[in-house]
């Protein structure tokens, strides 16, 4: 729609391949300003990938790209973001232990005075936001307690406070019950009232027809027809996007209605927050389609009887005889076998061969009694699965990631065949499938059915639903709405209980939102019993004197413990630490010895400290070796290296040093203040800086970090450099309260450092963590050192005790972390 | 969409190990240890001497048999930091089972595997079951072992043994031509067999490459991801506290000490061996080829009189080098395809899961 002002967005000829899969192919769409235009086509048609182009997260291979009538080179999530572009995308982007206000500005923290993110300013702008949305959200919230709808909304709520004049929606709807996408719409409308541009892709055609000036219609990857949504039917609309469809020869005959006993009895099944006691059977040989919108529950039923998600149920039982599918190892011992529609993260191991993939499930069966596996059976029994649901691949020794989306379907499937199973589920199965080996897999699945398997089918493809099963129970909410028999019904009756309105079911609740207790604080109470208890047992102990031991004593610690606390933020590791001491202490030794003055001691300590940080930071940003190994090697590489050069002597420290060592400021130690200092400062710099606040999102979601323009490899080199640079503070304090400093300084106190931030609460994988706690934990350590003496503990049990700490804390708080994620994005199995 | 054929170049990804374990990279690796065991015997021509040869396997033994355990631990995507501390208890406990219970050898040698079958039990447990990261958890158990291992050693070194506990680590076979075997190297020829069959011909070697490349999936298909980690570093500490036991009989003294850092040695064994810490690539032939380049070198070094600790910067660079060559190998490899290396973000964004 070439007007007088250039279309917002133009897209030329855009190509984008994967292996064994074009999924754009010469694509031109153009977006006028304030323009509302919908993007449909079937599963695999390419929206999600056109999509991911213009917010700049994947390149495209061909084809160019022009924002405003100005052609786009290098584009980036952050260039799109700066043109005013921001995605919705269908899978929430969220960063789960931040809070809901800092997930809307993640990458745009609004500057302050002094350069300073301004937390108020965030905290106004995301209330203007949410009363121009019309939503209610607890900002204070984590976002990974709240409800998938409030999720979305939080989503939505980010492109506006980004000031987005193209947004973007990838299925906006899909998680969202009907009164809450009456309200998106709503709010939509409103903003296209403002003038902001939307490109709306959804499967729901009504919605598309209700809200969208035009519409773009993909199939396989290519530009079917951009067209006016005046002037096309529903019908024709829905041709546009399958095609000519080989039309599946209709052969869905009525079969006659089985008259066996039920093979899968399910009852009372309950999904928490998702199925409510829900009832079913299957009879051999039966197709039971669940129909329901996405979030309707259907899915999350197939997955509980495949033993991959929690469940509660009065009872399962397979041909009368209870099972208890608690695992997908325990379901398929009893004759279940989920099919999950996520290949490449669920049903296939990509990287292996086809061979293994196929046989993977059933290995036993290939295996003599020992556990070895006969080859030769084995790959008679993949080549005969391979052909029997006609993969077409080189051989079967090629990687499965090289086959195409349908071979890789198909692989999935039959190597849930291979064992033979009694109920098999099928989550769409024909996902992202062309049309070709969907009517393959479609023969598959009834040539299964009439070996007598009961099968379990969800689809999103209504028509595929319905030409497959021959009963389909309609879920809403997580609960049954209606009963059909395939041949009886019809897609407008389907949808229309699956949208159903009037009935509640169960409700979108997330876990529940169970109120964070305050780590710091529990910690401090703990730190306090533990002072209090030791210092009545022996007086000795609870001194000024002592305490003041404790912490001087401790302040090279806490410095080191605050870098690692950085470092651990973004999920990385750094144990060379020990190493570093060592090697910036002996610097600050020679320069002593030399008789440098302090000041000069302390910036060539710092110096070597910095040196070490860009040396870890190199091989692991740029080297991209892990930084377990990357640190590992440091650690040899440094302590040799220096006991080489020291020949292991050590070095006296002159008295005049050692004095500054001693002193004290306003009758506290040096060390105390410094170690203070640095904690308070680097407090500031992760709480009140851009790059600080990077480290907790490149932690917690470094894809969705780098997708809202955040620098994730700047930021990892930051804190290794940090880190580098503190060991310099660190070992010029410690080389302060010595005499002399040995070549074996500072081993092993990554063990004890990594154990005092872990106690103090930051998550090992990254995104939570605070300074104060590290600081409690790492009085906590020193207090339960320094209490071994006066309690007259030997010493040799120190370390087992600490040992013992660490893992405590680590279980206590991985357990926590676990639970939380769970819940959510990762759902690590 | 819609093309049944491969990519456009037809480029056919093969698996990454093929059948007898033997990968691409060791051929690399084979010539790297010829390059070593060249440019060693040509500084001391006395290394190429059989005798020579075999008295050096007496000091790779224990590193071997830890390594051999240690890889289908890291190819799971785990690793096991505890190793040199379930050496240090398990030598502590025979030297302890010793001096109270004077235990004839058997016996003696049962109790320094059943202890680390047990610390290895303590690793399975936290990792498979509590699901708590391998690397937090092995480097607490690293300190809770070697603290008990002090603990419990405090009382003095025990080194009064009978010469009967020396035959594991001191005895030699003699084989036909008067050649002298030290008795430890069958014992790592036997797990180097018992390794390579499982991991290379097992079921449960099949897991352990699916669990590395994908566990989520692995776990779908029915693997008993549990199950599996369970055993590995079951085994891991108990292979850990054979290798005490051979210290202990090398060295004939029971000392808290015993292999302190020693999970450095091995970890350089298995990455330079090409086992891949990100999980899913390695195998027992790489590593066994980088036990023997890392102990070739460090006999030339020590038959051409450098220092130990001047040994050990040779390894670190030795190490950095050799997962700098990998990284740039996988690199390389992820481009020309999509080589599983689960770290590139691209693989992701592959559109699959559309709708819903």
């Amino acid at each position: 729609m070439p007007g007088p002002v250039p279309p917002i967005l133009t897209c030329r000829n855009l190509r984008k391949e994967y292996p064994g899969l074009v999924a754009l192919d010469g694509v031109s769409l153009t977006i006028a300003p304030g323009e509302l235009h919908a993007l449909v086509g079937e599963n695999g048609a390419g929206k999600s990938t056109l999509v991911q182009i213009v917010a700049g997260q994947i390149a495209p291979d061909g084809g160019e790209l022009l924002l405003d009538g100005q052609p786009v080179a290098s584009f980036s999530p952050r260039v799109a973001r700066s043109m005013g572009v921001a995605i919705v995308p269908q899978h929430p982007d969220l960063f789960h232990s931040l809070t809901a206000l800092e997930n809307l500005f993640v990458g745009e923290w609004p500057r302050g005075r002094a350069g300073c993110v301004s937390w108020r300013e965030m905290r106004e702008r995301a209330r203007l936001v949410l009363a121009e949305m019309g939503v209610a959200l607890d900002l204070n919230a984590r976002a990974g307690d709240l409800t998938v709808a409030e999720r979305q909304l939080l989503q939505i709520a980010r492109a506006l406070v980004a000031n987005a004049r193209l947004l973007i929606l990838d299925e906006p709807t899909a998680p969202l019950g009907q009164e809450e996408t009456e309200r998106l719409f709503a709010l939509l409308r409103r903003l296209h009232g403002r003038g902001v541009a939307m490109v709306y892709i959804s499967h729901r055609l009504a919605e598309v027809f209700e809200l969208a000036q035009r519409v773009t219609v993909l199939r396989d990857g290519r530009l079917v027809a951009t067209l006016p949504l005046a002037g096309v039917s529903r019908e024709e609309l829905v041709r546009l996007m399958v095609g000519e469809s080989p039309q599946e020869a209709s052969t869905s005959e009525p079969k006659p209605v089985p008259e066996r006993p039920p093979l899968l009895a399910v009852e009372g099944l309950t999904v928490p927050g998702k199925v409510a006691s829900l009832s079913f059977s299957v009879a051999p040989g039966e197709v039971l389609g669940l129909a329901g919108v996405a979030g309707s529950g259907r899915n999350e039923v197939l997955r509980a009887i495949g033993g991959v998600e929690r469940f509660a149920a009065t009872s399962i039982r397979i041909a009368g005889k209870p099972v208890a599918p608690l695992s997908p190892d325990r379901a398929l011992r009893a004759g279940i076998c989920l099919v999950p529609a996520d290949r490449h993260h669920e049903a296939l191991v990509l990287p292996m061969a086809v061979r293994e993939n196929l046989t993977l499930g059933s290995l036993g069966r290939w295996a003599s009694r020992l556990g070895l596996i006969r080859h030769r059976e084995e790959a008679t029994a993949a080549a005969e699965l391979s052909h029997r649901v006609a993969v077409r691949a080189v051989s079967t020794e090629q990687a499965v990631a090289t086959l195409s989306g349908g071979n890789q379907q198909k692989v999935a499937l039959a190597s849930r065949l291979a064992v033979q199973p009694r109920v098999l589920l099928l989550e769409e199965p024909t996902q992202g499938v062309d049309v070709r080996a969907r009517s393959e897999l479609h023969r598959q699945i009834r040539d299964l059915a009439a070996h007598g398997v009961a099968i379990l089918l969800v689809s999103s493809d209504l028509p595929e639903l319905l030409t497959l099963s021959d009963r389909i129970v309609v879920l809403h909410r997580g609960r049954q709405v209606g009963e059909f028999s395939a041949a009886a019904a019809t897609q407008e009756q389907v949808l229309d209980l699956a949208l159903g309105t009037a009935e509640r079911g169960v409700s979108h609740m997330a876990a529940g939102r169970h109120p964070r207790p305050l780590r710091e604080a529990g910690l401090a109470a703990l730190l306090a019993l533990f002072c209090l208890t030791v210092g009545l047992l022996a007086p000795s102990f609870a001194t000024f004197a002592n305490l003041a031991d404790i912490l001087t004593n401790s302040s090279y610690f806490l410095i080191a413990a605050v870098g690692m606390t950085m470092v651990l933020l973004t999920a990385g590791i750094d144990i060379s630490i020990g190493s570093m001491l060592a090697v910036c202490a002996t610097v600050a030794g020679a320069t002593a010895a030399a008789g440098w003055p302090v000041g000069l001691v302390a910036l060539s300590t710092l110096a070597a400290g910095l040196a070490l940080g860009v040396l870890n930071t190199a091989l692991i940003v740029p080297g991209r070796i892990p930084p377990i190994i990357a640190t590992l090697a440091t650690l040899t590489l440094l302590r040799h290296g220096l006991i080489h050069i020291t020949g292991g002597r050590w070095i006296n420290l002159p008295v005049a040093f050692r004095n500054v060592g001693l002193s004290a400021l306003l009758g506290i130690p040096l060390p105390i203040w410094v170690a203070a200092l640095t904690a308070l400062a680097t407090w500031l710099f992760l709480v009140w800086t851009r790059t600080g606040r990077s480290v907790y999102a490149v932690g917690d979601n470094p894809e969705a970090a780098a997708h809202l323009g955040v620098p994730v490899s700047r930021v990892r080199a930051t804190v290794y450099v940090l880190m580098g640079l503190l060991m310099g503070l660190s070992a010029f304090v410690y080389a302060g309260r010595w005499s002399a400093i040995q070549t074996n300084a500072g081993q092993g106190l990554e063990m004890v450092v990594i154990t005092a931030v872990v106690v103090g609460g930051t998550n090992v994988f990254g995104g939570s963590g605070t300074i104060l706690g590290t600081v409690l934990g790492v009085l906590l350590i020193a207090c339960i050192g320094g209490a071994l003496t006066p309690l007259h503990i030997e010493p040799v049990w120190e370390k087992a005790f600490q040992g013992a700490l660490i893992l405590v804390a680590v279980i206590v708080n991985t357990r926590q972390a676990w639970a939380r994620t769970r819940s959510g994005r990762r759902g690590s199995c | 969409m819609g093309q049944d054929t491969l990519g456009a170049q037809g480029v056919v990804l093969m698996r990454h190990v093929p059948a007898l374990g033997i990968a691409r990279e060791d051929w690399v690796l084979a010539g790297l240890l010829l390059a070593t065991v060249v440019v060693v015997s040509l500084l001391t021509p006395a290394f190429l001497q059989p005798e020579n040869l075999l008295e050096m396997s007496r000091f790779f033994v224990e590193t071997g048999l830890i390594a051999l355990a240690m890889a289908p631990v890291i190819i799971t995507g785990g690793i096991d930091l505890s190793v040199g501390s379930i050496v240090g208890l398990s030598v502590v406990v025979m030297g302890l089972a010793w001096r109270l219970g004077h235990l004839p050898p058997a016996l003696g040698v049962l109790t320094g595997l059943f202890t680390g079958l047990l610390c290895g039990l303590g690793n399975g447990l936290c990792v498979a079951r509590l699901r708590l990261p391998p690397l937090i958890v092995t480097l607490a158990t690293m300190a809770l072992y070697r603290g008990l291992a002090l603990g419990l050693g405090a009382n003095a070194p025990v080194s009064d043994f009978p010469p009967a506990y020396y035959e594991l680590g001191q005895a030699y076979y003699t084989i036909p031509g008067g050649l002298q075997v030290p008795q430890q190297l069958p014992i790592l020829l036997l797990v180097l067999c018992f390794a390579w069959l499982a991991l290379h011909r097992s079921v449960l070697g099949r897991y352990v490459y699916a669990i590395g490349h994908n566990e989520r999936a692995a776990w779908f298909a029915g693997v008993p991801v549990a199950r599996v980690k369970m055993a590995l570093y079951a085994f891991c500490g108990l292979v850990s506290g054979l290798a005490g036991a051979i210290y202990l009989s090398r060295v004939a003294t029971a000392k808290a000490d015993a292999g302190t850092l020693m999970e450095l040695d091995v970890i350089t064994v298995c990455v330079l061996g090409g086992v891949s810490i990100t999980g899913g690539r390695g195998g027992v032939a790489g590593t066994m080829l980088g036990l023997l380049i890392v102990s070739s070198l460090v006999r030339g070094l020590t038959l051409a009189r450098v220092p130990s600790e001047d040994q050990k910067i040779v390894l670190g660079f030795v190490l950095l080098l050799a997962a700098t060559v990998y990284q740039l190998l996988q690199w390389r490899g992820g481009r020309s395809g999509p080589s599983g290396s689960r770290s590139s973000g691209d693989e992701r964004r592959i559109p699959t899961a559309e709708g819903e």
